[in-house]
């Protein structure tokens, strides 16, 4: 007798999609979901969240025949769609100029001089947590690429190692090592630019 | 004003890394309608995306001839060297030592 309690592997429900059951594919959405949206919701903002979940699904589901199964399986898999699908969105987004440009105000100045001149570790976290510190980060972002963008996310400000945000995004670890160096120094030099503005205000 | 220093740096990092944090802890809720809307699409005809489907398959590919192209580069180099085919270092040094039979040598091969 077939133990029906048991649970198909992800390999299985590949195969079992590639072979024409279309509605096997809700079950590695039922499994990989959540983990994919928390992805997406660390690289694109709020609102175009669930469009760009869903563009990750597609993606998947057209690329299915690639999958092997090796390393990570279907979810680092799903990880490195999800993480490209991100990139891939802002670039058609830097390319059409369509980045929003937010402006700063004195308030985010503000924050800034205070985060340089703050000390205690867990205040600069509570800092963090400021709706001026999202809103400068944005902005700062915005004057970036779309390449220095997933970088300075991933290795800047996730703390990834350079060999797994590279098997992610799908370039070599000298790009992403590169990139981040170069990425790193343009944010902070915008972010300088801005502490400037502020010393010459005084 | 000079550059910033690491240490002002480090403290700008920890402050933006904690607000990247705060963008991924925004509740978001992705329901059946959501579900629904994928299935429909994939229900309606998504066809496998043949040119993903081609980089995927090439970059694999690529990465595996790499070793074998330098390996056959770094080979023919050798061979080369070794059938005596002069470089362009070689071929300057000979203009600078002999520019008289070069320039005769040019001459009878423009006016064959």
């Amino acid at each position: 007798m077939v133990d029906s309690s048991i649970k198909p592997s992800d390999a299985d429900v590949v195969q079992a999609v590639l072979a024409g059951n279309i509605n096997a594919f809700e079950t590695l959405m039922d499994r990989y979901s959540d983990q994919a949206l928390t992805i997406v919701k660390r690289h694109i903002p709020a609102g175009d969240v669930e469009d760009i979940l869903q563009d990750v699904f597609i993606r998947a589901y057209q690329s299915l025949s690639t999958y092997e199964g090796r390393g990570g399986g279907f979810k680092s898999w799903l990880s490195s769609i999800a993480v490209r699908t991100c990139y891939d969105h802002w670039r058609t987004l830097y390319r059409s100029k369509e980045v929003p440009f937010s402006s700063i105000t004195d308030a985010h100045e503000k924050w800034l001089e205070d985060v340089v001149a703050e000390r205690s570790e867990d205040a600069l976290i509570e800092k963090g947590r400021a709706r001026e510190a999202r809103e400068l980060l944005e902005w700062a972002m915005a004057r970036l690429s779309a390449e220095e963008r997933m970088v300075v996310d991933l290795l800047y400000l996730e703390g990834m190692p350079g060999k797994e945000a590279a098997a992610l995004l799908g370039w070599s670890a000298v790009n992403v090592k590169v990139r981040a160096y170069r990425a790193r120094k343009k944010l902070n030099k915008i972010l300088q630019g801005l502490i400037r503005h502020e010393e010459r205000g005084r | 004003m000079t550059d910033l220093d690491k240490d002002r740096q480090d403290r700008i990092r920890l402050a933006l890394a904690s607000a990247h944090r705060e963008r991924a802890e925004t509740e978001i809720e992705i329901g059946e309608s959501w579900r629904g809307r994928v299935m429909g699409r994939i229900r309606g005809g998504v066809e496998p995306d043949r040119r993903a489907v081609f980089q995927e398959l090439f970059g694999r590919f690529v990465w595996r001839v790499v070793p074998i192209g330098a390996a056959l580069v770094f080979g023919l180099v050798i061979v080369f060297s070794q059938m005596g085919v002069r470089t362009s270092q070689e071929l300057a040094g000979f203009i600078v030592e002999e520019p008289v039979d070069l320039g005769l040598y040019a001459y009878t091969y423009y006016n064959k």
